[in-house]
């Protein structure tokens, strides 16, 4: 068996499993246990959020490291669920390498939704979470309306910003003017619960949450990335709106 | 009341499909959700302030995760990151920033302290969780993967 293949697909399936949301403790343990499983020993996995690296010494002696570059991040719960499935199964069969890769790229082809249902979950977030923060059902509507024009910025925006802080930034300056549009044309009437709708649909809220957890079990540097990353987008997302609020006039609308 | 809870479940579900859970799983969670926020109308009826009540959420939600983490053999954190949204505080972040655009110290301190209070409560609550979740592992010898 060819191990450096081997330890390949298997930062293939890890490298897959952080883009789509996984702790990165979780991550560690499936590549430790991988890896165990074809009797490799000696091997030290190291994440963080934008990099995996793995050394281990195969069972013919040859020591094999490899490292992963981690830029992307798109959080998708199927896959996740798959890929975790296809570590236990791999840890439990032990298949030869071209069966875990087809195996692979069967879970990456699995069929994402149809674009308008990310629209219909962009709507419920937003008109939800209008109305969960003492929004009238005008107000619900209206920031449903917000929810998908702020998601079909997000798409249009990530194809050409690469930087999340300054698209945040945008999206939520642009969302507030288009807020402040609405309610001029007299959709809406309190635009502080539409606006807050359109936030949680960006809002690193549980990024944050789950970086103290993680500084607290033990993975202080992924930890500290994760808490850094989340408060400056929480930031930028506040900038973003009050930028909005004082070129329309600081709140008196 | 009855309405929040509405929201939160519609909220929560909205949250599943963003990050493409399906099937069944996105109903439990927008059931999580729902339930979670129960728990934090409940517990706010007998202890003041919001840190305890966030804090029992947070556990419940927490612990509402990995049951069903074992009932659907799938991890934790899906469930856990889409039910346990309506415990963020948006609401607090947005009033933060207006109390800094309308120079209304008040509002800013107040709403300022109450996100952090909230973020550190609901971490906690995790916590707990999680190193419980870890001892029952230990105990019991099973394998959580």
């Amino acid at each position: 068996m060819d191990y450096s293949k081997l330890l390949q697909v298997i930062l293939d399936i890890a490298e897959e499993m952080l883009v789509c949301g996984a702790e990165v403790s979780r991550v560690e343990d499936s590549i430790e246990r991988m890896c165990g499983a074809y009797n490799c020993t000696r091997v030290n996995a190291f994440i963080i959020t934008s990099n995996i690296q793995v050394t281990m010494e195969d069972p013919d002696g040859n020591i094999v490291t490899q490292i992963r570059r981690i830029i992307r991040s798109d959080v998708n719960f199927d896959k996740l669920d798959y890929l975790n499935d296809l570590s236990r199964y791999i840890c439990r069969e032990r298949p030869d390498v071209p069966i875990i890769r087809e195996k692979f790229d069967n879970v990456m082809s699995r069929r994402d939704y149809p674009t308008w249902i990310a629209y219909l979950g962009a709507a419920l977030i937003a008109g939800g979470f209008a109305v969960f923060f003492g929004g009238s059902f005008e107000d619900g509507g209206a920031s449903a309306v917000l929810g998908v024009v702020m998601l079909a910025m997000i798409k249009f925006m990530s194809r050409y910003e690469k930087n999340q802080l300054a698209m945040m930034f945008i999206i939520s300056f642009l969302s507030g003017l288009f807020t402040i549009l609405m309610m001029t044309t007299g959709l809406g009437e309190h635009k502080d619960k539409i606006m807050i709708g359109g936030i949680m649909l960006l809002i690193p809220g549980i990024a944050m949450t789950n970086s103290v957890r993680d500084m607290l079990t033990g993975d202080i540097v992924t930890g500290t990335l994760r808490l850094t990353n989340s408060l400056l987008q929480a930031a930028a997302i506040a900038c973003g709106f009050a930028l909005s609020l004082m070129v329309t006039g600081g709140g008196a609308l | 009341m009855i309405i929040q809870t509405a929201a939160a479940f519609l909220g929560s579900i909205g949250f599943a499909i963003f990050f493409k859970m399906k099937g069944r799983q996105i109903v439990l969670a927008g059931i999580g959700g729902a339930v979670t926020w129960v728990v934090y109308l409940f517990m706010q009826h007998f202890v003041e302030g919001y840190f305890v009540p966030y804090l029992a959420a947070a556990i419940f939600v927490g612990i509402y995760a990995e049951i069903m983490a074992r009932v659907n053999k799938a991890p934790a954190t899906i469930f856990l990151t889409a039910s346990a949204v309506p415990l963020i505080p948006g609401g607090s972040l947005y009033y933060t920033m207006l109390g800094l655009v309308e120079k209304n110290e008040a509002l800013f301190a107040e709403s300022g302290v109450a996100a952090l209070t909230i973020a550190l409560a609901i971490s906690l609550g995790f916590v707990v969780v999680a190193l419980t979740n870890k001892y029952i592992n230990i105990f019991m010898k099973r394998t959580s993967h």
